[in-house]
């Protein structure tokens, strides 16, 4: 069986995409985003709370600006209304949700194929080559640093290696495979249940 | 490693791929340095862009310019959402409205008005996106901060980049081939 991990988690992400894309709930958006941040934080990507905050709060802001719905309160001249406000959380929760379920899929490193893919390897071969020459270089000279580390690469030929050695087994990919199956599954049932009578239920005794 | 795309310009595949890295490199340094506001971007990420405008053939560029995008998505994680799209938008505006300004211009563009181009570019398009993804027309409040910092970090990054092209041995050597 020629499947990666790698492979299992974008496909796996791309089906719980629209789940977020599509979600109509604010609350179970909420509970989607969550999930996307957890299953980032899991697999060792970073989680700051601060910008995502500040994100938050930007669109949510920028979109009370647009009344729309029930009136809730002024400030200063400008009517806030709750329809823009939950406009607003929805663009946010969307953004902070698709971003963190994308680190989430490449959180296994895929690899692109053909000459693109091996480019791409060159690339982040070269950077590793740089932050290291880099780190020994006197940097009070900004201009002339980066010329003797561009200079360094002069006549050196970067080997392609090879880093893709490892092969996923069986077993391996089998909990992957079981895993992404129960994390689509959630994604969709909270889609689901977004769209039902219990999310309005939920909305009516929350508001 | 070098790549014949056809019979008279061979895509130099080492080059491409070293500035490529190199703007993967500056981006992380920029991603640790501190921001006041969050859409407050320097913009590092560029210069290997503004440098190669004198270097690469217009295939190589665009291939950069791919790379750069790639690159950052795939080690931020960011390549399958929205911000994604921000950044191919972004990107694509500056590399293209910088290299026909180079190409059109360069005896009476120096790299700081390349560089203002090319980010007041970046930043149309970012602010268009942000209009119909995100804000909705209550983004043009955002607008003017947004593209007075992008002004003036893009002349910053020009000057640099205008020292670096008058001064690098690196530069002369690959203009001279």
């Amino acid at each position: 069986m020629n499947v990666k991990r790698a492979d299992i988690r974008l496909v796996a992400g791309l089906v719980m995409l629209p789940a977020v894309l599509l979600q109509t709930s604010v609350l179970f958006q909420f509970v989607q985003v969550c999930y996307a941040v957890s299953l980032a934080v899991y697999f060792k990507r970073r989680f700051r709370l601060l910008p995502n905050v500040l994100l938050l709060i930007t669109v949510t802001l920028v979109n009370v600006f647009q009344p729309n719905g029930l009136h809730l309160f002024d400030i200063g001249s400008l009517p806030v209304t709750a329809g823009a406000l939950l406009v607003g959380i929805r663009k946010a929760l969307t953004l902070i949700g698709l971003l963190y379920l994308s680190q989430y899929m490449v959180s296994a490193k895929p690899k692109f194929p053909g000459a693109l893919g091996r480019l791409l390897s060159m690339q982040f071969m070269y950077v590793d080559q740089i932050a290291e020459r880099w780190a020994s270089m006197d940097k009070r000279k900004p201009i002339q640093a980066i010329d003797t580390l561009l200079l360094s690469f002069e006549s050196e030929n970067i080997l392609m290696e090879n880093h893709d050695e490892s092969v996923d087994t069986g077993p391996i990919i089998l909990k992957e495979l079981r895993c992404n199956i129960i994390h689509c599954a959630l994604f969709w049932i909270l889609f689901i249940l977004g769209s039902s009578a219990l999310a309005d239920t939920l909305a009516v005794y929350l508001y | 490693m070098t790549q014949h795309s056809n019979k008279h310009h061979p895509i130099r595949i080492d080059l491409v791929a070293l500035l490529a890295a190199f703007t993967l490199f500056l981006s992380t340094i920029e991603y640790l340095i501190p921001k006041p506001v969050p859409f407050m971007r320097i913009g590092l990420a560029n210069l290997p862009l503004m440098i190669a405008l004198g270097i690469l053939a217009p295939k190589e560029y665009a291939l950069l310019a791919l790379l750069k995008f790639l690159g950052q998505g795939l080690v931020t994680g960011t390549i399958f959402s929205y911000v994604a799209l921000f950044s191919l938008g972004s990107t694509t505006a500056s590399a293209c409205t910088m290299y026909f300004l180079y190409r059109i211009g360069k005896r009476w563009v120096g790299m700081v008005g390349i560089g203002i181009a090319g980010a007041m570019a970046s930043n149309v398009v970012q602010l268009a996106l942000s209009r119909y993804i995100l804000f909705g027309p209550g983004m043009w409040l955002i607008a003017p901060p947004f593209l007075t910092v992008g002004f003036v970090t893009a002349v910053l990054l020009g000057l640099f980049a205008q020292q670096f092209v008058n001064r690098s041995v690196w530069y002369k050597s690959k203009v001279a081939s």
